[in-house]
């Protein structure tokens, strides 16, 4: 005898997702998931978007790693909340350990929450987190062949950060050529040229995130 | 991408379905979309490596769903290689999805047994 079941498998996941993806709705929390291959300089951006925050918005920031803390200890000095996650082998970071983290805020008091994930270009863009924009990190010293060759997570990106503009001279990395590739692959996405380590490149990408921030929490009053 | 992580998640719930449903599960259809980013061997590998080793004789069969995409603006639906997200025929909006990105238990066979 046979019998259509037609189940979801990886339904688990996405059920959390949804249900964190409400609750940061109701409460107008702006939530993005930051991605990259490990060094491309996700820790470095949030430690100085950080310092351009304070006293702007209420943010707090969840850190995926393998193990180690340090990645957590260093965005907490920019005067963020910081919570740090290991994953002891996980190769990203999924709704169910987004879920136990957010015990760590007080949600009510929070505008934003960014999520540090995990270092790697490939599963993180698997991995429903509920949030509202996953932001990807290209560095130059990666080289401009990467949106080609990792294009299933260049496709699920809403925001590409190409870093470390000030390389530029020191690598064969093409802005011109990435940038044609990641807009072929993702017409919607939009792009920021950005160097983490240097404040001032990132005020347009900060300025972005905050009207984004103040949308939401727009929307969210008609709740 | 997790494959074994994924062959675990589909045999925790063959489990259950046999227990809830009183029904010996002879062999499963899984249905693979062309972008789902899994496997179809490496599933298949993990899927058998753990049924032989919870003494289980279940066999697994595979359907691969090609990926088709509609554009809401022109109505033109049409099978992609790969994804992109740009209108092959209007080129003015972004087609969704309509297959080719799922992963689900499609079919079991098997029989009713007495509780």
């Amino acid at each position: 005898m046979k019998v259509k079941v037609v189940q979801a498998i990886l339904q688990g996941n996405d059920n959390i997702a949804n249900q964190l993806r409400d609750e940061f709705r109701r409460k107008g929390i702006f939530v993005f998931n930051l991605i990259s291959s490990p060094g491309a300089g996700k820790t470095t951006l949030l430690e100085n978007f950080g310092k351009l925050i304070v006293g702007k918005l209420k943010a707090g920031v969840i850190v995926g790693d393998i193990e180690d803390s340090v990645d957590g200890e260093r965005i907490s000095k920019s005067g963020i909340k910081t919570i740090q996650l290991n994953t002891k082998g996980a190769c990203h970071l999924d709704a169910g350990m987004i879920r136990n983290a957010l015990d760590e805020f007080d949600l009510s008091q929070l505008d934003l929450i960014v999520i540090e994930n995990v270092g790697n270009l490939v599963c993180p863009s698997d991995f429903d987190l509920g949030e509202d924009m996953k932001v990807v990190i290209l560095s130059t010293t990666e080289g401009d062949d990467k949106p080609k060759k990792y294009s299933t997570t260049f496709v699920k990106a809403h925001v590409v950060l190409i870093n470390k503009v000030d390389l530029l001279p020191f690598t064969n990395f093409s802005i011109e050529k990435a940038k044609k590739d990641i807009l072929n692959i993702n017409p919607t996405v939009k792009i920021f040229e950005i160097s983490a380590s240097k404040q001032e490149t990132l005020f347009d990408f900060t300025n972005f995130i905050i009207d984004r921030v103040r949308w939401k929490k727009t929307a969210a009053t008609r709740y | 991408m997790h494959e074994a992580s994924i062959a675990e998640s589909i045999i925790k719930y063959l489990i259950d379905y046999e227990k809830k449903h009183f029904f010996k599960i002879c062999s499963v259809t899984i249905e693979i979309g062309k972008v789902s980013g899994v496997n179809k061997e490496t599933l298949n590998f993990c899927l058998n490596e753990v049924t032989k080793a919870i003494g289980k004789g279940w066999k697994f069969d595979f359907i691969e769903r090609p990926l088709v995409v509609r554009c809401n603006k022109c109505n033109a639906e049409y099978v992609l290689e790969e994804i992109s997200l740009s209108c092959v025929r209007c080129e003015d909006s972004i087609p969704e999805i309509v297959s080719g990105d799922q992963l689900t238990i499609y079919e079991l066979e098997g029989e009713e047994f007495e509780s």
